[in-house]
Order: structure tokens, then sequence, then C-alpha cells
């Protein structure tokens, strides 16, 4: 495992990058519509991660409420679609404009808390939106039942109730998002989040702007939940308050971290094994909630760093200091 | 007119008294040495003036402008009306809010004063270009756009931020290490290294915090030469140091604290012969023993 891990990365980048999009496109070709959703279904948790890894993995910060940024841009886009008729793919620039928005009121009092305080903030505000919902807002979210009726995206022409349309616009998306979210990792802001999670007060001292830093983190990432909250409800069609439980933000949690956090790849390998598996082996759905105690508590025995983690979280949970060298007393 | 000048500056954590109304300036281009036995509300001093802590009275100038106050208490906030209008985008209003507010340390280190910590906070787990690449980012501006449209201004910034760390690694002889991780190198080398990412934000004034603790003799003399150098190529360095011995070489001129006070200040030889100097050193060298 670890040898076809360590020879995979030395392959060049961008071949099996290619190679990886053509498997994406060729993949649910030959199978049928129910696989087909099975995929459409792993793509979007892995937007998810992705967006949510910005927060957790890039910047080090807790966040156990994504999925209310995920339900807050399933219901903009709703709410456009059913009260103004909007086509649903122009209401994906609402929708992710509103979760940012969201984002960014949300932790603007509480960046300054740490660690498990930030943690618990979190928890609650994702179940104070399942409850805002469920209480029915202004009359207008439907309440427990949530909304029905949303208008599937209308593009070329095609026939979009067919899933395999909504598999190839995720794939879209998806693509765009490993594109950006690499980006960003090696940006001056990336190295900003960097910077922070390793050290917030040399950070600081640097000159850089931790709150405006963290900041970013959580609009960039809650955005981009809202974009696949929106995804969601173009294909489903129905959604209700449940997509901000708190389960939901828990596997998304786990997704981030059972993979390996801070690592594109470790999202995959994190939706496989929290989305995909327990679709296809329906067995294994049920039982989910306990697999996924049972491979958390593995994990965090066996491979703190995830299954597939980036270089440098592996340094920080595993400790670099393989040569220990001397390190003299100081006098205070 | 002096580079940074501290007026009245008093800090108390509860009822201790760390900083008791100590007064002093730092002139352009001196090496003024603040020394004082462990525990004399050196590394407070210092943690006031890079925006860590705020002063419980007194202020702290650094060219010309306020960096440090006491902060305001709701009420006067409230009766201040630069307070309410502050958040509108408008320059003349900010500015005038600006010399009312506290400076967060990121602005601080903007305005041009660099720290390094007395007990080593470096990226660990990063690389030493990587740590030094974090001096230049409050000279630097590419943001989310900039990160992921490559624009030709990123791309120039880029090359800029690592060209300075390169050249900071170089002035303090470390590029060698150049990709090794920050934890990795010996114990002096990751002091230099702490200096190099405070030299990349390109400060005005550089404040070191106990640089030489911990290093052996043939270490400190060539930190000795290095802090020279980096004053001969024009930046004012602020040196907190325990040990009096190191500080008698380089600096100019000296501040002594005890028991959070000011009891002298002036040319090494002058500091040495105060009785006062004396007495706080020896009353510390008995409760070593
Ligand atoms: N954050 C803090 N909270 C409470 N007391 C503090 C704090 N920081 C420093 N002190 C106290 O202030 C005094 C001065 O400390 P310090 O400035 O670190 O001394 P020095 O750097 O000169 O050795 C000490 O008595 C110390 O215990
Ligand atoms: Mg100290």
């Amino acid at each position: 495992m670890e040898n076809l891990l360590t020879r995979l990365r030395q392959v060049n980048p961008l071949r099996w990058q290619l190679g990886l999009i053509a498997l994406a496109v060729l993949l649910p070709l030959p199978l049928g519509n129910y696989y087909r959703s099975v995929l459409w279904r792993t793509g979007l948790y892995i937007m998810l991660g992705l967006s949510l890894n910005i927060i957790v993995g890039y910047a080090g910060l807790f966040q156990l409420g994504h999925a209310a940024f995920y339900a807050l841009g399933a219901y903009t886009a709703a709410l456009l679609n059913l009260y103004l008729d909007v086509p649903l793919l122009l209401t994906l620039p609402a929708s992710i404009i509103v979760a940012a928005l969201f984002g960014y009121l949300i932790t603007r009092p509480i960046l300054h808390l740490q660690g498990d305080y930030l943690c618990i903030v979190t928890i609650a505000f994702g179940e104070v939106v399942r409850l805002v919902l469920v209480n029915n807002l202004f009359g207008i979210t439907g309440g427990a039942n949530g909304l029905s009726g949303i208008d599937r995206p209308a593009l070329f022409g095609l026939d979009w109730r067919q899933p395999i349309y909504h598999y190839y616009l995720m794939l879209i998306f998806l693509v765009i998002t490993i594109f950006i979210v690499q980006r960003l990792e090696h940006s001056r802001l990336g190295r900003a989040w960097m910077y922070v999670r390793e050290d917030e007060v040399a950070a600081e001292a640097m000159g850089v702007d931790t709150t405006r830093v963290k900041l970013l983190a959580f609009v960039l990432g809650s955005g981009w939940a809202g974009l696949v909250g929106a995804l969601y409800a173009g294909k489903i069609t129905v959604i209700s308050p449940d997509m901000s439980k708190f389960m939901e933000s828990v596997i998304m949690f786990c997704i981030v971290v059972l993979g390996g956090t801070g690592s594109i790849p470790g999202i995959f390998v994190g939706t496989l094994g929290m989305i995909t598996l327990p679709e296809l082996f329906r067995p294994l759905k049920a039982w989910r909630d306990a697999w996924l105690g049972f491979a958390m508590v593995t994990m965090m025995i066996l491979r703190p760093e995830g299954l597939w983690p980036s270089r440098r979280v592996r340094l920080e949970m595993r400790g670099a200091k393989e040569v220990s060298l001397p390190t003299p007393a100081m006098d205070d | 007119m002096a580079l940074l000048e501290i007026y009245d500056l008093t800090k108390k954590f509860g009822g201790l008294l760390a900083v008791d109304h100590v007064d002093f300036a730092i002139n352009q281009g001196e090496i003024l040495g603040l020394i004082g036995p462990n525990g004399a509300g050196k590394t407070t001093i210092f943690n006031m003036i890079t925006g860590v802590y705020s002063p419980t009275a007194g202020e702290i100038y650094f060219q010309g402008e306020r960096i440090a106050r006491p902060p305001l208490t709701w009420r006067e906030r409230l009766s201040t009306p630069s307070w309410w209008m502050s958040w509108l985008p408008i320059a003349p209003l900010q500015e005038k809010w600006d010399r009312v507010r506290i400076l967060p340390p990121h602005e601080i280190t903007e305005r041009g004063i660099a720290r390094t910590f007395q007990t080593i906070h470096l990226f660990n787990n990063l690389t030493v270009l990587e740590n030094v690449m974090a001096g230049p980012h409050c000279r630097t501006q590419a943001g989310v756009l900039g990160a992921i449209f490559h624009p030709p201004a990123q791309q120039a910034e880029e090359a800029y931020i690592v060209g300075e760390a390169e050249h900071y690694l170089e002035f303090m002889q470390l590029s060698a290490y150049r990709d090794e991780l920050a934890c990795n190198l010996p114990y002096g080398h990751q002091r230099r290294l702490e200096i190099a990412r405070a030299l990349a934000t390109r400060p005005s004034l550089l404040v070191l915090d106990e640089p030489a603790a911990g290093l052996n003799e043939q270490e400190g003399l060539e930190l000795v030469a290095l802090i020279r150098e980096i004053r001969d190529s024009g930046i004012t360095v602020l040196l907190i140091e325990h040990d009096m011995k190191v500080v008698m070489g380089i600096c100019e001129r000296i501040v002594v604290l005890d028991y959070g006070a000011r009891i002298a200040v002036g040319t090494p030889d002058e500091v040495q012969a105060n009785p006062r100097v004396v007495t706080a050193y020896l009353g510390e060298e008995e409760e070593e023993v």
C-alpha cells in the first residue's frame, strides 16, 4: 500500500490527472442509472469534502456545521427557482453568494475561538439552520417537508431526468473545483493558511492578517458548499431541512479526516469509504454509523494522518524529528 | 526624532506590576540593549511594542505615529465619533480612527517592526525557505483571484517573494538548508532562521528577544557579528538580553530594568559602573546560588 502510493505520486501529475478525467468521463457509460446516480453522489461529496478541506485541512480550523451551507445553497436555488422562476443554472451564483455571506456573518464573531470551542459553535450553527428551516421561516421554506418541484437544469435540450447528464455537469464543476483548490493551495493565500495552521502567533508577527485569512477560508469553503447544494437540488428536485443534519456535517468532516486532512486524493479515498461503498453495499448502509465509528477509531490508532495524507499533515501528525538533535536547555 | 519612543509604559497582570512607568527612546541606526534579571519585564515591554499586549497605561510612538495605547473602554468608544463612523469606507474618517484605535500585531509588522521570539516560534513542518517566505507576505497583496488566475502581477510577486527569501537566507548563511524542514535544523540555526524570517519583512526596527539564549560561545560571537551587520545595513536593533556580557560588546546604549522599572540608562561603561545595576544583578546571582 505504502509503496504503491509513493510510486503513484512520482508519476507526472498532469498525466495521471488527464488519465483520471478520461476515466471519469468513460466510467458511467457501461453502467445503469442506479450506478450513475451513485457516481454523481460520489462526485458531489468529493466537492463538499474539497470545500470543507479549505477550512479544516488548509487553515486548520474546526467546522462541524458545514452541511448548513450546503443546505443554504440548495434552499437559495430552490427558492429562486420556485418563487421567481429563475432557471436552475442561473441560481448557482446566488447560491454561492448566499452561502458565502452566511459563512462570513456566522464566523466573523467566533473566529477568535480556538479548537474545540469553535467546533461546538459550528455544530450549534448547523442545528440552528436546520431548525429555522423546519419552522418554516417567513412561511416560504416549506417546514419539515422542505421544498419540492424544483426545475432540473435545462441545457442543450437534453433529457435532464437522465442521471448521466447530471453526472457530467457535476464532473465539470468537480474539475473546476480541483483546479481552483490546487491553485489556492500553492499561492500566497495558501501559504498564509499553512502559517496560521502551524503557528498562529508567529504568523501574526510576520504580518499575516490571521483574522482575514481564516475568514477567507470559511467564506470560500462555505460558498463552494452552497454551489454543491444547488447542484443537488437540481437533480433530486426535492430538498428538506435534513440536508443540514448534524450527521451530514459529521460525514463531511469524516471524508476530510479519513482520507487525509489537507490532501486532495485523500478526499477521494474518504468519499469512497463514507459514501460510495455504503451506497453500493446496501447492507453496509444500515450499518454505516457503526462502520463509521469503527473506521474512525481504528484510523486514529493506526494511521492518524489519514489514508492518503498530504506530506505536510503527515509530518505534523507524526512529528518530523526523525533525526533528533540535542536542544540546549534554555535559562528560562 | 527618535525612531521609537516609549512614554510612561505600564503593564499590570492582575495585581502584578510587570512594567512600571518605563520611558526610553531608540534612535535611528543604533543598537539599543534592554537588559535586566529574569522576570524584570523585558519580554512584556517587547510584547507591547509588537502589539501582542496593550499597555495598562502609557504610549508607544513609532516614526512619530502612535502604535500602542491602553485599550478604549466601551464608554470611551461610544463617545468617540470616529469609532461610530469607522466602518464607512471613507479615507479621512478611517485615518482619524487609525490614530485612536489599537493596532493588531500584523499591522505593526507592516509598519516596520519585526520580531523574534524568546522561545523559538518557527513553522516547524515547513521548509526553511517557506519559513522565510512568510516575511514578504505583508509586502505583497495577491488574493483569491490572483491565486486562481495567475495574472502577470501575481507571478512577478511570487518571484519577488522567493527572491527575497533566498536573499535573507544567504545573508544569515542558511542557503545550504533551503529545503530542509525547519524543525530538523540545529538549535543555533533555528535562531538564525527566525532572524532571517524577521528581516524578510523589511523592517526598520528589528527587535530580538534573547537571541543568544542557549547558544554556545562560538555561536554567540557569530551572532554578535551578524547583528552588527544588520545594523550596518540600516536597520535599527533593539536587543533584549538577560546576560549582561553579551550586550556590553555591541550596544551603543543600554536600558536596565529591574522589577519592571527602569533603573539605569546610558553607555555600557556608565551602566556597568552604576551601583543600582550592580545590586540588581548581584541580588540575582545570590538567588541563583
Ligand atoms: N501573560 C502573563 N500573565 C501574567 N503574568 C505575566 C504574563 N507575562 C509575563 N508575566 C509576568 O510578568 C513579569 C515579567 O515577565 P517578562 O516580561 O517575561 O520578564 P523577562 O522577559 O524580563 O524575563 C514576570 O513576573 C512574569 O511572571
Ligand atoms: Mg523574557
